[in-house]
């Protein structure tokens, strides 16, 4: 552990990884909201057609 | 079969709607190993612990460059042959490689400040990506500021193939010039020049990555073709309704 920690290049390795998950992460989270969101966009879209036919 | 299949957005749905999962899961499971693997590599003789920001850097500046070509051959299929599930894959794709180029950019000058000396320079390479990612700036953009689908996709794909020079010179600049980026450390021409404690957790990494861009390309690609059905429904309705508010009107 007191290796780890007097390593000189702990904070450049952890800013690198901290910054990969930040930017990978928002990435994952927006395209699961987005394809969550075009699901519920396509049924009510779907209804409505369906109702105009009527 | 034929790859044309693929363009049918119907098809498309059906055939890539049981690969998401698989494709989630393994490159859930491969990223936790090859980051776990990544950080207890044993520290380099001469760049210490950073080589362990390579294992990062490496495939985010691969995917960086292939996401661009591979949205550059989507928008010509696109332009060619009219078939808009290209240029929605395109579309789709555009988000990924900007933020790989991001991690990439961020990731390198973060390991070129201890062992450059330096956050930044101008060289060949580092400029291409910088460029190159403006450009993937630039085509979500105009995706997003034209209204009209049919002309945005055009407008976007002939944006997206004049970028590709610099994809092209973000891939090959270091063999043009003699620059501060060093060549390709993984080549199959000049033998093996990176040590096995190294080599198997980036190979691993690479194959990680690409993984997470094919679950992320396919999530990504069907959101886009959902809200292009949706459209495609409403606009259908309205013109039912208004079409039926003039029979209304006007009867015959």
């Amino acid at each position: 552990m007191s290796a780890l920690l007097s390593d000189p290049y702990l904070t450049y390795v952890a800013v690198a990884y901290g910054a990969t998950v930040l930017v990978i992460g928002l990435l994952i989270a927006l395209s699961v909201r987005a394809n969550a969101r075009s699901r519920v966009e396509l049924a009510e879209a779907e209804k409505e057609a369906g109702s105009h036919e009527r | 079969m034929s790859i044309w299949r693929f363009a049918n957005p119907a098809e498309f749905m059906r055939l890539t709607g049981w690969l998401v999962a698989p494709f989630w899961v393994a490159a859930g499971v491969l990223l936790a190993v090859g980051l776990v693997w990544g950080l207890s590599v044993p520290a380099d003789y001469q760049q210490g612990t950073t080589v362990r920001i390579l294992f990062i850097h490496v495939p985010a500046a691969l995917l960086a460059i292939n996401t661009y070509a591979l949205m550059a051959v989507m928008s010509a299929i696109g332009l060619v042959r009219r078939h808009h599930v290209s240029f929605l894959v395109a579309k789709a794709a555009a988000p990924i490689g900007a933020a790989f180029t991001l991690v990439a950019l961020v990731t390198g000058a973060v390991w070129g400040q201890p062992m450059w000396g330096t956050w930044w320079v101008w060289d060949a390479r580092l400029t291409a990506v910088l460029i190159m990612f403006f450009f993937y700036l630039g085509y979500m953009a105009l995706w997003a500021a034209i209204d009209e689908p049919e002309k945005a996709a055009e407008l976007s794909g002939i944006l997206c193939l004049v970028g590709v020079i610099f994809a092209f010179l973000a891939r090959y600049s270091v063999n043009f010039w003699a620059t501060l980026h060093q060549g390709a450390s993984l080549t199959l021409q000049e033998g093996q020049r990176v040590d096995d404690a190294y080599r198997i957790p980036l190979y691993l990494m690479m194959v990680a990555c690409y993984l997470l861009f094919a679950a992320l390309l396919l999530t990504r690609a069907r959101t886009e073709i959902r809200l292009r059905r949706a459209r495609a429904l409403r606009l259908r309705a309205g013109n039912r309704a208004e079409g039926s508010t003039a029979a209304a009107e006007h009867p015959a």
